[in-house]
């Protein structure tokens, strides 16, 4: 159930708004449109919406100074470090305002200083956006700062079933062992 | 929004390059295959559609059933108040800004002979007007490069003939005129093998009038000789039966192309074939033809041709030049069937090169399409992000096909190659009729660009059917 709502009943289109308007996503390869620039990656997923060119364009600016890649913006993804690249996901994820960001394994492909950069990043950007991180990671440190922890161990929930308070988001996004950890400031 | 809806399937075709060059290629191959025999094709038919235009006009009035019952009988079937036809079309106001040239004809035939060589053979002649018959050789409504040679027989009508070059050997008339393979012989052999033949096999009588007309013969042949040109004599039938016979000058000796009408082509000045195939009596035609300024006026024009007739007998009918010569519908249907093929061939090459790529282009970038149903764009949306992709590559290659094909055929009508065609003597320029050929230019781009969209139906269909989960999980 999310927000009051049984997403596993609704129809495809349905999903498609709800994902659109509602969810953020950060990919552990960071599925960055290869073609476009990291502005036209950020600003993609506000044409689908009802967005005004103006709002966009300050939107994505906005969210490219927000995660240190404002000199970077013409760049497209091959010219970028992969911190970079995944700041560009993260400013893609915030840009639409979601109310829940999910993350697999966001700083999988990152050395441990980008990855320490990026878990930092996300907290700090947070409240600024009021949306809550669903992650799933390895990662022992990244685990260190999540704010709750639900184990999983082959797609079951091995320890502490959680609810987040305020975002409304549950369930397992991920097989297999791992943890995930839930951030909510919302 | 022109980012979503044009820029991200631009980029992503270009983004491999080596494949969307391929299939480009492929389509640009299509493209200029299809329009350069289209243009050739075309050209072999507006050739032969401007031969025939030029000889028989673009439509002929002529006594009904003529055309099937009446060559043998040009009296029964002639036009005898023909002046006053010509005259009323001439005159007609209607007809008047889309005719070029209105002109009697009289096709008869005969036997032609030279007395003194003892050879004969039947022959085909046409009686025309000079002066009209240049006139409607000057007809070149597509354009065709190169000069049109003037009709031998002088427009001042006088006793004239043209004969075709096989006609000239079989009579071994060719000596004097440019004739290839004309046999050697001289005047006592063949006087000689004349006697021989009368001795052997014709009666006494027959032999003595044989020998007083090869006398007769010597004589005028000293009279062709101090005139310093060559003879022949011409029999027809008149009304009833009754022979005339009339001794012609040969003013020059023409290929017609073919063997059978190279045998037996005569050409004479239309008062010359009038007085052997009516004599004395009233002179007529066996058709008046009507060549217009423009092939695509003919129905219209048959229409107030017909209209017009009526007023001179209702025993008259309009025939077009395709009723008279079958060979132009003939070689039409050929070369549009060879066409049909060939574009059909390369339609599917192209269907098949485009939904190739776009099969590989979605089965790589599996992931690219989950992650973009997961940032929220629809089935509908990555469905139109494939068909969009297909139609640019259409374009793209059907616009590149189609200017790499125009400037091969501007390359093709400058560079002065000549060929002779079948049934013809005359070598001609080497053209492709693409430039006056708006609908084959615009229909093999459209066509082309439709054959790479409807390449992308499935491909596209794939992709906006993928579960998203899927996707994403794809490696």
């Amino acid at each position: 159930m999310v927000e009051g709502r049984d997403v596993h009943s609704l129809p495809d289109d349905m999903l498609t708004s709800f994902r659109r308007d509602r969810v953020g996503f950060i990919f552990q390869n960071f599925n960055l449109l290869p073609v476009l620039t990291a502005y036209e990656n950020v600003e993609y997923p506000l044409l689908f919406g009802k967005v005004g060119e103006q709002e966009r364009k300050k939107r994505v600016h906005a969210a490219l100074q927000d995660v240190g890649l404002g000199a970077h913006m013409h760049k497209r993804p091959n010219q970028l470090s992969g911190g970079e690249r995944q700041r560009v996901a993260i400013a893609r994820a915030l840009v639409k305002r979601p109310a829940v960001v999910l993350a697999d394994e966001p700083t999988a492909n990152l050395d441990s200083k980008n990855a320490k950069s990026i878990i930092g990043l996300m907290r700090e950007i947070m409240d600024k956006y009021e949306s809550s991180f669903v992650f799933s990671s390895h990662d022992p440190f990244v685990l260190s700062e999540a704010d709750d922890i639900v184990r999983l161990l082959d797609g079951a929930i091995v320890s502490d079933a959680f609810v987040p308070p305020s975002a409304g988001i549950a369930g397992a996004i991920h097989s297999g062992d791992a943890q995930h950890g839930f951030n909510s400031l919302a | 929004m022109l980012m979503h809806f044009i820029g991200l399937p631009l980029r992503n075709v270009l983004r491999n390059r080596r494949r969307t060059l391929i299939t480009l290629f492929a389509i640009t191959a299509g493209a200029v295959a299809i329009l350069l025999f289209g243009g050739y094709s075309n050209a072999i038919v507006n050739g032969v559609q401007t031969g025939f235009v030029r000889q028989l006009g673009h439509l002929q009035v002529q006594k009904k059933d003529y055309f099937r019952l009446g060559s043998g009988s040009p009296t029964e079937y002639g036009i005898s108040d023909y002046p006053k036809l010509v005259q009323a079309i001439r005159n007609d106001p209607q007809l008047r800004d889309m005719v070029a040239v209105v002109t009697p004809t009289l096709q008869m035939f005969g036997i032609a002979g030279n007395f003194e060589a003892g050879v004969s053979r039947t022959v085909v002649g046409v009686g025309v007007i000079p002066s009209d018959q240049n006139q409607m050789r000057q007809w070149n409504e597509y354009k065709f490069p190169g000069e049109i040679k003037p009709m031998a027989l002088p427009e001042d009508q006088r006793p004239a003939a043209v004969i075709g070059q096989g006609l000239a050997r079989v009579l071994h008339l060719c000596q004097g005129f440019k004739v290839p393979d004309c046999p050697a012989s001289t005047d006592d052999t063949l006087r000689q093998s004349v006697e021989q033949a009368n001795a052997a096999n014709a009666p006494e009588d027959i032999v003595a009038l044989s020998e007083s007309m090869v006398g007769d013969d010597q004589a005028a042949a000293s009279k062709q000789n101090k005139d310093g040109g060559t003879h022949m004599e011409i029999l027809a039938a008149m009304s009833r039966g009754a022979p005339n016979v009339e001794s012609v000058p040969i003013i020059a000796v023409e290929s017609q192309g073919v063997k059978e009408v190279d045998d037996m082509y005569v050409a004479l000045p239309l008062p010359l074939a009038q007085r052997l195939v009516y004599g004395q009596a009233h002179p007529q035609v066996t058709s008046v033809v009507v060549q217009l300024k423009q092939s695509g006026q003919l129905e219209q024009a048959r229409a107030r041709l017909q209209e017009l007739i009526k007023g001179h007998g209702s025993d008259l009918e309009v025939l077009d030049y395709r009723t008279l010569n079958s060979t132009y519908d003939q070689i039409r249907g050929l070369f549009t069937s060879i066409f049909g093929f060939i574009a059909v061939l390369m339609g599917t090459i192209v269907l098949f090169s485009v939904a190739n790529t776009m099969s590989m282009s979605v089965m790589e970038r599996t992931v690219e399409i989950g992650t973009l149903r997961a940032l929220g764009l629809c089935k509908r949306g990555v469905y139109q992000l494939f068909m969009t992709e297909g139609a640019l590559i259409g374009v793209l290659g059907a616009g590149l096909g189609t200017s790499i094909a125009l400037f091969i055929a501007w390359l093709i009508n400058s560079s002065g190659l000549t060929w002779v065609p079948p049934s013809q003597v005359d070598p001609i320029p080497l053209v492709v009729h693409v430039f006056n050929a708006p609908v084959l230019i615009v229909g093999t781009f459209i066509g082309l660009t439709v054959v790479a969209i409807v390449s992308g139906l499935l491909p596209a269909r794939r992709a906006a059917r993928m579960d998203v989960v899927e996707a994403l999980r794809h490696v």
